[in-house]
């Protein structure tokens, strides 16, 4: 198991261990300078939307520490637009270095890593768990990840070997996601560490326009706002529903664009093209039935559209 | 209008038959009752089969239910601070979601205001003054009840085929009314959150698919393989039924003959191969077969009940208060011979007079037959048969 491209597996957890660092090692121990810069420079391209992809050929175990470092400085922080930007960070990564790799290394890490137990079948073909697919799949958009859309077999979800790379590297991003239980202040120079990349974050959001009062939407897009101003990474059906919202009530396409902004993944070319689209096209946003089946809805607010909800509301 | 003898028969009932009456892990359940004045009682816990079967002699509730779900603190009042650890994944058939013949005989409707009737379905509005008050009367007869039978055993067929569930996992309930409850106590299927339930749903519904999913255009259109499972798999052992000239009946001619036309599909089908050149048209009517399909052969369930882990289901044993007929609990094997209006029945008693305030048709309960009555007759009947009619609203005790 190549460490340095998956540090957050078990393997790495292990040697970690073996190795005996705490966190004042992380933290001052002079063989762990060069995972600290990493750690930093890792956190830098999550922050700005850049993959970091370099990997210490010499000491791979230097990966594994600025990935643990990384984390720790993430917890401290404790802001949600950092820790889902870091997420994305090493998803992506994840799926660019897993590039390739021989499949049974893959079943091997997510059977030790994540406890999914699967099965290859021939053609490089994997089955997986209904269960632990349906908990992977939900964060991917798309219908062709609906258990509805999919080849199911007595309780085993088939997926290519690209799907399952993709649906580990969700398993990756709820782990990064989860909070750890580092708590109170840091030793020196990781506060310090901290600190810069505290005022990179706060210089980040300041370039990202501020979002409209969002007040009188719908909650359910209300809360999709909220979601991706925290960084959060949503589904494509669930942006492409928001865009057709706002569009159809009324809001200008570069304002609709700017709401994207806080994506993981924006690409201001792409998001302004998408939106040009739906605006084009005159698309609606699904019907509130819809949104329930893709676990958008928040709640019942008695509409059938979110668009009546605006409409209900106005005449008020 | 006073249900007092239903009352009493219902006390009765538990009184004598309370050693009958049994909830699993019974601790952990919220239970709620539905009392005769329509007042809904919830948040309840009970201790004890013991506790149960004195509170349902004490209490006789109209509707009596527990939850699917184990909680930590069923008794408190919120969702949130209950703690759910877990709960069964329940599917809810109804002779009311499945298309039968016999409604058009025993269901009709009424308006409130200037009382004309007329058989089902209801209209929007009176025919007559215009009104938009109308009510309606439902009934259950054997051709609905073993419609909503044969729909339980499809469930069963999808859950072992797509999901992987056996039937030692499986609990079958008649809810005493119209239709029935199953319930999946396999440890993977009871730890499913409210998305992952949506999504078991819509897979047994065949609700949302996705036809370009199934039919992917792209370098070559590609289509499900035989051997797939789930819908795909139903996809493709349907288009080779066509082929073969067998198709089910909702597949009209000419789409089959259509189907049977484009070039290479045989090899698609069984060999995964692509489809070259075959035209947009051939898509537009792969894709409107993946939808008809999903329509005509998804299991007709309520997908807003499986998809809520805070469901109720009826305590068993225990009578429904639309019928006066017990919740009885079924293994596959009994479900197979099992006649609802004839195996269910429960209350016991003296006879008492009913006047009849809405048409009866001829129905079969417990071994005797009955009907048809006219409205406004009065009549003495057998106590299960008068409830049956009371509770559903035609006819009331004199």
């Amino acid at each position: 198991m190549d460490i340095s491209r998956y540090p957050f597996s078990k393997e790495a957890a292990e040697l970690v261990e073996e190795e005996g660092y705490n966190l004042e090692d992380l933290a001052y121990h002079p063989d762990l300078l060069k995972a600290r810069e990493r750690a930093l420079r890792r956190l830098f391209s999550s922050i700005e939307g850049k993959l970091d992809l370099s990997i210490d050929e010499v000491r791979p175990m230097n990966d594994v520490y600025a990935f643990i470092i990384s984390r720790i400085i993430v917890e401290r922080i404790g802001d949600k637009f950092l820790r889902n930007r870091f997420a994305e960070h090493e998803v992506k990564r994840f799926l660019k270095l897993s590039e390739g790799e021989y499949l049974p290394n893959l079943v091997k890490l997510a059977e030790r890593s994540f406890k999914i137990e699967v099965r290859i079948l021939d053609g490089n073909m994997v089955a997986v768990p209904y269960d632990k697919y349906l908990e992977l799949a939900r964060g991917l958009g798309g219908d062709k990840w609906r258990l509805v859309n999919r080849d199911i077999r007595g309780g085993e979800v088939i997926v290519s070997e690209r799907e399952f790379r993709r649906l580990l590297a969700e398993a990756i991003r709820m782990r990064v996601l989860r909070p750890s239980h580092i708590q109170g202040e840091l030793p020196k120079p990781l506060e310090d560490m901290a600190q810069v990349v505290r005022n990179l974050l706060e210089a980040k959001k300041k370039s990202i326009p501020k979002k409209r009062r969002i007040g009188k939407l719908a909650p359910c897009m209300s809360e999709l706002i909220r979601r991706i101003s925290d960084g959060e990474n949503i589904p494509h059906a669930a942006r492409f529903a928001l865009a057709a919202y706002l569009l159809k009530i009324g809001w200008d396409k570069r304002k609709v664009v700017d709401i994207f902004r806080s994506l993981p993944d924006f690409k201001e070319k792409i998001a302004t093209y998408q939106v040009e689209q739906i605006a084009r096209k005159g698309y609606l946003p699904p019907n509130c039935l819809k949104l329930r089946s893709i676990g958008i809805c928040v709640g019942e607010c008695g509409v059938n559209n979110p668009l009546s909800y605006g409409r209900r509301k106005a005449k008020k | 209008m006073s249900l007092e003898p239903i009352r009493e028969a219902f006390a009765m009932y538990y009184k004598s038959y309370s050693s009958l009456i049994f909830v699993p892990e019974i601790e952990k359940r919220e239970f709620m009752f539905i009392d005769f004045q329509g007042t809904v009682k919830r948040h309840m816990t009970i201790k004890s089969i013991e506790e149960l079967r004195s509170k349902l002699e004490r209490e006789t509730p109209l509707h009596s239910y527990y939850s699917v779900a184990l909680y930590e603190n069923p008794s408190a009042k919120d969702m949130s601070s209950k703690g759910i650890e877990s709960a069964e994944l329940l599917f809810d058939i109804d002779a009311d979601l499945l298309e039968v013949s016999c409604r058009k005989e025993h269901d009709h409707w009424r308006c409130e205001n200037c009382g004309r009737r007329g058989m089902w379905p209801p209209p929007e509005e009176c025919p007559d003054c215009g009104s938009k008050r109308i009510r309606s009367f439902k009934w259950i007869c054997p051709i609905c009840l073993e419609a909503a039978k044969r729909e339980a055993f499809r469930l069963m067929d999808f859950l072992s085929s797509d999901i992987g569930i056996d039937q030692e996992h499986v609990l079958i309930a008649y809810t005493g009314n119209r239709g029935y409850h199953i319930r999946v106590r396999e440890k993977r299927a009871m730890s499913l959150d409210k998305v992952s339930r949506r999504e078991i749903a819509d897979l047994i519904s065949g609700t949302d698919l996705a036809a370009v999913t199934f039919v992917e255009s792209g370098g070559g259109v590609s289509i499900p393989r035989v051997g797939e499972g789930g819908w795909r798999g139903r996809f493709s052992n349907l288009l080779l039924s066509i082929l073969e000239g067998n198709p089910p009946s909702w597949v009209d001619h000419k789409t089959a003959d259509y189907l049977r036309s484009i070039p290479g599909i045989e090899e698609a089908l069984l060999k995964g191969k692509k489809l070259h050149n075959i035209g947009s048209k051939a898509i537009r009517v792969l894709r409107k077969l993946v939808i008809k399909m999903g329509e005509e052969e998804g299991v007709k369930i309520d997908v807003e009940v499986t998809s809520d882990p805070h469901r109720f289901t009826r305590i068993p044993n225990s009578l429904h208060g639309k019928s006066g007929l017990r919740a009885v609990t079924l293994t596959p094997l009994e479900l197979d011979s099992f006649e609802p209006l004839a195996m269910a029945t429960g209350l016991k008693g003296r006879s008492i007079k009913v006047k009849i305030t809405e048409p009866v048709p001829e129905f079969e309960l417990g071994g005797s037959t009955f009907g048809p009555f006219d409205a406004g007759i009065e009549i003495r009947l057998p106590i299960d048969a008068a409830a049956f009619i009371i509770l559903k609203d035609r006819g009331i005790p004199i």
